[in-house]
């Protein structure tokens, strides 16, 4: 047994409505340690290769972190893992509000649901008991309704739920699940895998602390964050504006994405960032369970042409970029609705934005035609526009059923140089952070196993001059500034430790924005468990979830040649501060192969070497590695 | 000047115009300034991502804004 853990896996089988609990040994803990870390092994161990992701084979997997559930500001988060249907390889992502920590105060460390339900189901765990229990009612509700809906089926206020709206329920390969209504795991499409398997919903009620090894040094570590995190600039400018604070100085050096990578500036910046936001729509700011930067955005617009609950939340900033500059639209309102309409119906909004601005560019050049949107002039900069289209993809009607699932799939029906256009990786679009500004996070968008997804990569702009910035690069051994577009070894090595970071964060499940570093985390193990976990195992804990997340996409069939970055970014940027910038391919194939190098990956292959596997303490991982 | 690194701009002002000596950098201008070093900062000088070593030219435009990263 650990302290602090719940030390039980929640399992259920919805084609045989069977639920069990596993009790894993201190080893597999140790070993796995929680989120990224735990559902990687489940996926690798249960899912037998090349199974169909929208099949009852698929396995989904909800994984809070060691410290979740515990009384520490940013710890409260889950991470949520299949196979996925838009790349095909893994989806992994995280989500915040209260799900994670109440599933962590049922009793369980995680919950692995394989096996397809027969007719729509939900899950109610209530403090450690657990019931499968129709949905039938619920099929076809929004987010928001079926939220309201089990509350009232059950008697219960402030259930927790990890809930998939009518996107998910259509199998839309960008659809993702949202967590207390307005939070998501968003990339993957899991949402899809959810749906797949008739389960509506998860509601938890989770009422038992954690109690640590050493609860008075426990309660140090949430004191000092309370104590000082405003005196760290971002988590200060997080509380007073959210996500989407900078996106004007953003916007001033080429991060801000514009017109699907086409374009270099978006003049109307200042009228979708956050501090917009705050100064029309913005409502309230919320904050996950016990953390007090509160960034967490609430808007609500009435007596507008659109109008939004403020019980949906509010955009990030990958939401305003995605339905604003990277569409050419300005109109702030309609990014609030389309924030509410993926929400509701479960659409990720990268996916689901950077597929409307593929679908932008494709009418623009021709390529699409109001034949194939059913009338909509469907042009940059068309907010009612893109309202449309996204309503049809949530319901999967007209050019939405073509869109639904992502870029690639649609770009590949429609062919006539659409494929061109379409910008991902591994079928994945990408975050709102152009990689020929930050190019150290253009490696990670191309080999990182879950596709072009920004938030386990290092954004270069943080460390290109000395200062407090560069403490979180200085720690783990990389001691000097370097500029944003270098591909050096130095930056591939920074690049690779971050991503490694970052990994071990994704495995305790804590929040990117909070600012904890790596040695804080390893404390809050050592006083959660009584283990003396080190900042060395907090990096190979890194290292073991991004190599178990390769083999997994290896056994997929995913290659070397996925790595990929699209065309656009290797041609001169035509415009705006990026203007005749582009990505040296050699400098990026060196810099792929150094990435694999360093990881003790084949650095041609990619595929990890038999004695990575054994030192990580995954050789049972070797067999999978040989795609088939 | 953006968000929380504007308090280092004159007494607050987002933006300001300067006589400047020829041959000032990036980095002594914001010294000059009274800029803390220590906290984290991007500039953009005529638009495009400034190193603390550009050389800010007569009729040069310098933003200055906290790094972003994810969201
Ligand atoms: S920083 Fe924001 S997202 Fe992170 S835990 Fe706090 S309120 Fe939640």
């Amino acid at each position: 047994m650990v302290t602090g853990l719940a030390n039980k896996i929640l399992r259920v089988d919805l084609s045989d409505r069977r639920v069990w609990t596993e009790q894993p040994n201190d080893l597999f803990y140790r070993r796995y340690l929680g989120g990224a870390g735990i559902l990687s092994y489940y996926l690798l161990k249960e899912l037998k290769p090349r199974v169909d992701p929208l099949s009852h084979e698929n396995v989904l997997v909800f994984a809070p972190g060691p410290v979740t559930g515990t009384a520490l500001p940013g710890a409260s988060r889950l991470c949520v893992g299949a196979k996925s249907p838009l790349s095909g390889g893994i989806a992994k992502c995280e989500a915040g509000g209260y799900f994670g920590y109440e599933l962590k105060r049922a009793g369980f460390d995680a919950l692995v649901v394989q096996g397809k339900a027969g007719h729509p189901v939900y899950l109610w765990i209530d403090n450690g008991a657990v019931e499968i229990k129709d949905a039938s009612h619920l099929w076809g509700q929004t987010v928001l309704q079926t939220q309201d809906a089990i509350e009232a089926d059950l008697g219960e206020k402030r259930v927790r739920t990890a809930t998939i709206g009518p996107a998910g329920e259509k199998l839309a390969a960008i659809s993702c699940i949202m967590t207390d209504v307005r939070s998501a795991a968003g990339r993957g499409g899991l949402g899809a895998v959810m749906g797949s398997k008739n389960l509506k919903c998860v509601a938890v009620k989770g009422k038992t602390a954690p109690q640590a090894a050493e609860p008075e040094k426990y309660r140090d570590l949430a004191r000092w964050m309370n104590t000082n995190c405003m005196n760290f600039p971002i988590a200060a400018r997080f509380h007073d504006l959210g996500t989407g604070a900078d996106m004007v100085g953003g916007n001033a050096i080429g991060n801000l994405p514009v017109l699907n990578w086409s374009g270099g500036q978006f003049d109307d910046v200042a009228k979708i960032d956050a501090a917009a936001l705050r100064d029309s729509y913005r409502v309230a700011m919320e904050a996950c369970p016990g953390c007090q930067i509160r960034c967490k955005k609430v808007v609500e617009l009435e007596n507008e042409s659109y109008k939004v609950d403020r019980r949906n939340g509010a955009p990030e900033y990958e939401t305003l970029a995605a339905f604003g500059s990277f569409m050419g639209i300005n109109d702030l309102a309609a990014i609030c609705r389309a924030n509410e309409i993926c929400g509701l119906n479960s659409l990720d909004t990268i996916s689901a934005g950077g597929t409307i601005a593929f679908a932008m560019e494709c009418f623009e050049k021709g390529i699409l035609t109001r034949a194939d949107t059913g009338g909509i002039e469907l042009r940059f900069g068309n907010a009612d526009a893109m309202l449309k289209v996204l309503e049809l993809i949530a319901r999967r009607e007209g050019i939405g059923d073509l869109l639904a699932d992502g870029s690639r799939k649609a770009a590949r029906r429609i062919g006539r140089g659409a494929e061109e256009l379409s910008m991902q990786v591994k079928g994945i679009e990408f975050g709102m952070h152009d990689p020929r500004l930050k190019q150290g996070l253009g490696l990670i968008y191309s080999v990182a196993a879950n596709g072009a997804d920004h938030m386990t990569g290092m954004h270069d702009t943080l460390f290109t001059q000395d200062g407090r910035g560069m403490e979180a690069a200085r720690s783990l051994g990389s001691l000097e500034p370097l500029p944003a577009n270098d591909l050096s070894t130095a930056k591939v090595d920074r690049v690779k430790n971050q991503h490694l970071s970052r990994n071990f964060s994704d495995s305790m499940v804590t929040c990117h924005f909070a600012p904890w570093t790596l040695r804080q985390q390893v404390d809050m193990i050592r006083a959660l468990t009584g283990w003396d976990y080190t900042d060395f195992e907090a990096l190979r804990q890194g290292e073991r979830v991004a190599t178990m997340a390769r083999v997994f996409n290896l056994r997929e069939g995913l290659t070397a040649a996925d790595d990929q970055l699209p065309k656009r970014f290797f041609a001169p940027a035509p415009d705006g501060p990026l203007k005749g910038t582009a990505i040296d391919p050699d400098a990026m194939n060196r810099a792929t192969q150094t990435f694999y190098t360093l990881m003790g990956w084949d650095p041609v292959t990619g595929i990890p070497t038999q004695e990575k596997l054994e030192q990580l303490g995954i050789a049972w991982a070797a067999a999978e590695t040989v795609p088939a | 000047m953006h968000g929380p690194l504007q308090r280092f701009n004159q007494g607050g002002q987002p933006r300001a115009e300067l006589d400047l000596q020829d041959g000032l950098t990036v980095h002594e201008l914001l010294l000059k300034l009274g800029m803390d070093m220590d906290e984290p900062w991007n500039a953009a000088l005529d638009g495009t991502l400034a190193k603390p070593s550009d050389k800010v030219a007569d009729g040069s435009l310098l933003m200055v804004f906290p790094p972003i990263d994810g969201g």
